[in-house]
């Protein structure tokens, strides 16, 4: 039965909320703003920094609004006078150890911590003593710094990995104004969600090693886009400056990502670090387009051909390798094998009161989902385990088995449903149950889900197109091929007997669809330029298809929701 | 030793009082509360310690009874948690007790576990009282052995040494593993406390009353009263002493109890619960020595731990100091006491030095006034006593800091 509603005013607006709401977020139905730090939607209220504090009528004292229920006929006040003198209060203390080095900061711009001293604070400050002084930009890993100076102690990111990651990577050192956020003596900041904690950060204290120095805020191009990290498909927003790509940070989907992104999408999938194509070559020497598409498709009709796609390209390239697949007579195989399909959706896997992982390492293959499936986790689910390997949220299993059968044993054979099954061997087991959540053998490749019937690539034609930009084997050396990649692979000049290397651009320069496991087709969207002649991985295959005389449909090619 | 008092009450909580070994389970007279209670049904318990209006001794003078009545009816776990992380400067009353007669602590929290409908009992126990915890535990076994606790059990956690984990949410933080930080309130741990469950949490001397109460009924106790008050600062005699509540005033305490200020100076001021309480001049010596009156006189009586100043003590160091203990014993978990009693701490210091100026005292008060109410905990709220208090009792001394460039005291300053 849901919660009765209670009427409550707050600011002199009135609004309806299912009773044991917190006064914060009735707030935010009623349209009124209440300031906050430490107080975050997606995670447990702490009352620790002390922002929110709202006077309410028939309480003494000044309560926070972050952990305040609402109650039948509350009357807050967030604006009066003892609330806007709390407000000052508490930005006044907060900022009197601050170093207020905005100028070269990396927050500054985006910062909880300035907008809200510009908008409820006190403009100037008494504190005439010697601030404290602390090692600025301290490594807490490869990939992130704290300054502890600016860090005014909210536990977000103490919070974030205890509640959401779950391995607790962070902690609070000491006492008192000494406290501080770290990890343990002779450890480092190791999660694969850390990345997470500088976007939960208010302040300028927990900042990327990748971006920092890198651009101001206010300068950032931002283009939604998706992640091509793995098979989740986070919904991410690309920042370029200049047109130059400089970092990913995660956009909010309940159905898919939540707010959150891992630390390999977020860092390793930038095409910032890489030596890039940027010209047709014919081996190794520089072309013009023309004639690398001519001599890619004489390559081509020279012999028997395989077209071998990556799963990480876009649906729409996809369509146009099956054209030039059908042109050709020649096999369209997969490389790597990181396809698969699931049934279900991650909307399924979050309602499944049983999880069965087979083998699956999800944490590993597919990191955010395990963040998800640990939402379920926390609404009651069960995690089960079988098989042998490594297993990421092993703190969070139930328990583990070797055989699915000593699971059904174990169980019962009647595990609470809905149950979603993840690995393979996944239908199999489905059979045996009723299943209702998520079910499959996971593709983990961004377009795995598109892939999953082509079969795996055996290299064995005369002439092969590589299309995408994987490492191929070493069986693909020394044999005649066309490839398109974004990444300079760094061949040596005899590595092919022929090779045509054609320039793609990296998914987040171009646009396109992929397909996540679950079936979504997301859009990807140009966030950067890339100086040169590089083109979208379907515009070049199209050309190639023209080349070589095969008109692939043109709706086929189109980005699906360009 | 006998207590040159012109009174002859007999202690009840400190009857071992001095010696040197704790009281055996034989000689403590087993436990007749105990046994006796568990004829009683748990409801005639509580009402007979609520019938007693015995006040919590920790400090907030809650009535024992009602806080045990508040303890939802539920089925599963409920725990009693005993405060015994006594940390307020001045205050060692349950120590005493702890060491010379751990028994009567054990039946007291025996009692009340069967008041509510606990089966559990934790004694959390500051780090630094060994040989307490010691006796503790010994005491526990020996009742055990003696077939006293059944179905109950009494367990001594040690804690780490933090002035925080007596603020009882941070105490129960602490007990459950993690850092002693406190928990915002609602929900109250009547109704969900130690690892969610409902929890009471009373003081050492709270429940040490609760056998005299079940033996000699709540009419007896309230015509008695026992109360301990510690004595320390600039006395000849400190210690504890044992006296009904409002039998003696703050004069008697100093002068009988205490032997008089050393040397024979007046009193400057008295600090009546440690440094969490408001300071009294002088003039309020003859106050009487209970809740009311004290609150009275502008202060609390609080865990009763009083400390003397005598006119050879700097009020500004004596603030100093004091604002310094806060400023480390703070958690760190709320702003207003992180930062600001670093910031009191700074200016304090400064006019101590006899660099402050007049406008630092405006600054005193105002920062007090950005701390008080509107932190987490107590803590925070007693962290400013020390300042507003003596600035506003003590403001000519200020003045003399900060005109002469330092103390006037010179180096006679205590």
């Amino acid at each position: 039965m849901p919660d009765p509603e209670v009427t409550v005013h707050i600011d002199g607006r009135e609004v309806q909320v299912p009773r044991g709401t917190l006064v914060i977020e009735a707030a935010k139905l009623a349209g009124v703003e209440i300031p906050v730090f430490c107080y975050h939607p997606k995670l447990k209220p702490v009352g620790a920094c002390r922002m929110c504090l709202v006077d309410i009528e028939k309480m003494p004292r000044l309560q926070t609004a972050c952990t305040t229920p609402v109650a039948e006929g509350m009357i807050v006040h967030s604006r009066n006078d003892r609330a806007r003198d709390a407000q000052k209060s508490v930005i006044e203390l907060l900022l009197a150890n601050h170093p207020l080095d905005c100028p070269i900061c990396d927050k500054g711009g985006e910062c909880p911590l300035q907008d809200n001293t510009f908008k409820y604070g006190l403009g100037t400050s008494r504190f005439y003593e010697p601030k404290r002084k602390l090692a600025k930009a301290l490594p807490l890993s490869d990939r992130i710094v704290l300054d502890r100076e600016r860090c005014i102690m909210c536990y977000r990111c103490v919070r974030f990995q205890d509640e959401v990651a779950g391995d607790q990577a962070l902690s609070a050192i000491d006492r008192a104004g000494t406290s501080q956020i770290g990890v343990l003596e002779g450890e480092t900041f190791d999660s694969p969600f850390s990345g997470n904690t500088i976007d939960l950060c208010p302040v300028g204290a927990l900042l990327s090693r990748q971006y920092r120095f890198r651009a101001r805020p206010w300068d950032l191009q931002r283009t939604p886009s998706v992640c091509v990290g793995c098979a989740v498909g986070c919904n991410v927003e690309l920042h370029a400056r200049d047109q130059v790509l400089q970092r990913m940070v995660p956009r909010e989907n309940m159905e898919v990502n939540n707010e959150w992104l891992c630390d390999y999408g977020r860092f390793d999938t930038l095409p910032i670090h890489q030596d890039r194509v940027r010209q047709p070559l014919i081996d190794g020497a520089v072309a013009p387009w023309q004639e690398a598409l001519r001599t890619a498709a004489k390559m081509l009709r020279g012999g028997s051909a395989e077209v071998v796609a990556s799963p990480s390209l876009t649906n729409e390239a996809l369509n146009a390798l099956r054209a030039i697949s059908a042109g050709l007579h020649a096999p369209l195989t997969v490389w790597p094998a990181k396809t698969g399909r699931v049934r279900g959706s991650i909307v399924d896997l979050i309602g499944s009161k049983t999880i069965i992982l087979l083998g699956f390492d999800v944490w590993r293959e597919l990191p955010v989902l395990a963040l998800r499936i640990r939402e379920a986790l926390k609404k009651g689910a069960q995690l089960y385990w079988v098989g042998a390997g490594e297993n990421g949220l092993r703190r969070d299993t139930t328990a583990s088995y070797a055989t699915a059968d000593a699971l059904l044993k174990a169980l019962d054979g009647a595990p609470a449903g809905p149950v979603s099954i993840l690995g393979p061997g996944a239908d199999d087991l489905a059979q045996r149950l009723e299943a209702g959540g998520m079910v499959g053998e996971p593709p983990t490749a961004a377009n795995g889900y598109a892939m999953a019937e082509l079969p795996r690539a055996n290299f064995t034609a005369d002439v092969l197109l590589l299309a995408g930009n994987e490492s191929w084997p070493s069986r693909t050396v020394n044999r005649p091929a066309v490839m398109l990649r974004w990444a300079d692979p760094q061949l040596p000049a005899s590595s092919h007997s022929q090779l045509v290397l054609l320039p793609i651009l990296h998914p987040y320069e171009q646009t396109g669809t992929v397909t996540n496991l679950e079936g979504r087709v997301q859009e990807l969207r140009s966030g950067g330029h890339l100086a040169g002649e590089a083109r979208a991985d379907w515009a070049v295959l199209a050309e190639l298809g023209r080349a070589l005389g095969i008109n692939p449909a043109p709706e086929g090619i189109q980005p699906a929701l360009a | 030793m006998s207590a040159p008092s012109a009174t002859t009450y007999e202690p009840i909580l400190l009857k071992y009082q001095g010696r040197t070994e704790p009281a055996s389970l034989e000689e403590y007279g087993g436990y007749r509360a105990w046994l006796k209670a568990q004829e009683m049904t748990p409801e005639q318990v509580v009402e007979e310690v609520k019938n007693s209006n015995l006040k919590g001794r920790g400090g907030a003078a809650f009535p024992a009874g009602m806080k045990w009545s508040f303890v939802p009816k539920v089925d599963g776990p409920k725990y009693l948690t005993v405060n015994a992380d006594e940390s307020e400067p001045g205050t060692f009353k349950d120590r005493e007790i702890m060491e010379t007669c751990p028994h009567m602590l054990i039946e007291g929290a025996l009692i009340c576990c069967y008041a509510f409908g606990a089966k559990t009992a934790f004694i959390y126990i500051r780090g630094e009282y060994q040989t307490a915890a010691e006796r503790l535990e010994a005491a526990i076994a020996e009742a055990r052995s003696a077939g006293l606790l059944g179905e109950y059990d009494v367990i001594v956690f040690r804690g780490a040494g933090a002035y925080i984990c007596g603020e009882e949410t941070a105490l129960l933080e602490s007990l459950e593993g993690r850092r002693p930080m406190p928990r915002s309130r609602p929900p109250f741990p009547a109704v969900e406390g130690l690892y969610g469950r409902p929890t009471v949490i009373n003081n050492v001397e709270t429940l040490s009353n609760v056998p005299h109460i079940i033996n000699n009924g709540a009419e007896w106790f309230k015509g008695v009263d026992p109360k301990i008050f510690c004595l320390s600062g600039h006395v000849n005699r400190p210690g504890n002493y044992e006296r009904p509540l409002g039998s003696l005033t703050i004069r008697q305490l100093i002068d009988e109890c205490g032997q008089g200020v050393i040397g024979g100076r007046p009193v400057k001021g008295v600090l009546p619960a440690g440094a969490s309480a408001p300071i009294l001049t002088a003039d309020k010596l003859d106050t009487p020595l209970d809740y009311d009156s004290i609150r009275g006189a502008g202060s609390m009586l609080g865990s009763a731990s009083f400390i003397v100043l005598s006119e050879a003590a700097c009020i500004v160091r004596a603030a100093a100091r004091m604002v310094e203990f806060f400023r480390k014993e703070s958690c760190g978990k709320c702003t207003p006491c992180r930062e600001g009693t670093q910031w009191l701490h700074k200016v304090l210091s400064r006019l101590e030095a006899g660099q402050g100026s007049e406008a630092d005292l405006d600054l005193l008060l105002s920062l007090s006034d950005e701390i008080s109410g509107k932190v987490l905990c107590a803590l925070g709220d007693f962290s400013v006593s020390p300042v507003v208090a003596t600035v506003k009792q003590f403001r000519d001394e200020y003045l003399a800091h900060i005109h002469e460039g330092k103390c006037p005291l010179g180096s006679w300053a205590l």
